[in-house]
């Protein structure tokens, strides 16, 4: 612990999840500079689930396609296998049906791209700070808490 | 299930993005308001000169997108753009026409995929959309990008 400020100590772990290696370094850069850590990157939905599970983020950013697995997928096996964990979708399509299969999943919001600093920190904050969600009871709410852009 | 030789190629051409931002690296714009439709794709020589990243499009509207841009830049900033590209049509495709797709993982296409496509094409004379847009760094400097939009038929295999 010698050497480390208060706010690595309590930084917040993020698992950052997209198969394009510019948004995992352009989500690593955003997230490391407001004092998140990122622990691990997947680029893909198998190896999401796997880091997931040996690293237990408090929080993961999740594309949807990929290979292998689809973060969708991705999302309700993490999910399946810890109620409490928190997804946010981040996605460069945005139609209904997409964004409500996220909701029925368990995502906490759907971000689309391109996605500012600005709006990626407020989803993960708004993620973090969503104690009280569990998976599958979300699709119930009167009005989810997904944020910019979703149609 | 809509083929894009069967669907008003003018309709889905409604669809391609418009002005978008590009993260922290500027913006991507229309290079023109036209969208060209034509026979074929670009000529082998012009695609032999380009880096080309793909996206098969899958749903109600069966096809192919083709993102063509110049070699040197950093491939996966362009492969991002491609997918932004393609996922900001189908959203539109699916928001504003009710026609609902997805977009594969991106993929660089071969050259033998790349016969392939333009076999199918010029045999079924099917047409393919083209629209070209300007990536205008921060710096002001511009890259110019061609968004082509192929159709498949269903059973083609991977093209």
């Amino acid at each position: 612990m010698i050497g480390l400020d208060a706010r690595t100590i309590m930084a917040k772990t993020v698992l950052i999840v997209d198969d394009v290696a510019f948004v995992r370094k352009t989500l690593a850069e955003i997230l490391t500079k407001a004092h998140y850590q990122v622990v691990g990157e997947a680029s893909d939905g198998a190896e999401a689930v796997n880091l997931y599970t040996k690293l237990r983020p408090d929080i993961v950013t999740m594309d949807i396609v990929m290979p292998q697995m689809s973060g969708i997928e991705a999302t309700r096996r993490i999910l399946k296998a810890d109620k409490n964990a928190k997804v946010v979708i981040i996605s460069a399509m945005g139609q209904e049906n997409l964004v409500m299969e996220a909701i029925n999943v368990g995502a906490k919001d759907y971000v689309l791209k391109p996605f500012s600093s600005d709006e990626i920190l407020k989803t993960i904050e708004r993620g973090l700070a969503d104690e009280g969600s569990h998976s599958g009871s979300r699709a119930s709410h009167a009005e989810p808490k997904f944020g910019s852009k979703t149609t | 299930m809509l083929d894009l030789h069967k669907a008003n190629a003018e309709t889905i051409s409604h669809a391609l993005p418009e002005r978008f931002p590009f993260y922290h690296l500027g913006e991507v714009s229309p290079a023109s308001d036209a969208v060209s439709s034509s026979g074929d794709l670009p000529p082998a020589e012009a695609l032999a000169e380009a880096e080309i990243v793909g996206f098969r499009i899958s749903g109600e509207l069966q096809g192919l997108a083709l993102i063509l841009f110049e070699r040197g830049l950093d491939l996966s900033t362009y492969t991002e753009m491609g997918n932004l590209l393609a996922g900001r049509f189908v959203t539109r495709l699916s928001s504003e026409q009710g026609i609902d797709a997805m977009i594969s993982a991106p993929f660089i296409p071969s050259e033998a995929q790349l016969s392939r496509v333009r076999e199918t094409v010029r045999m079924a004379r099917k047409p393919v959309l083209r629209r070209p847009y300007l990536h205008v760094h921060p710096d002001g400097r511009s890259s110019p990008v061609q968004f082509l939009l192929i159709p498949l038929e269903e059973g083609a295999g991977n093209a």
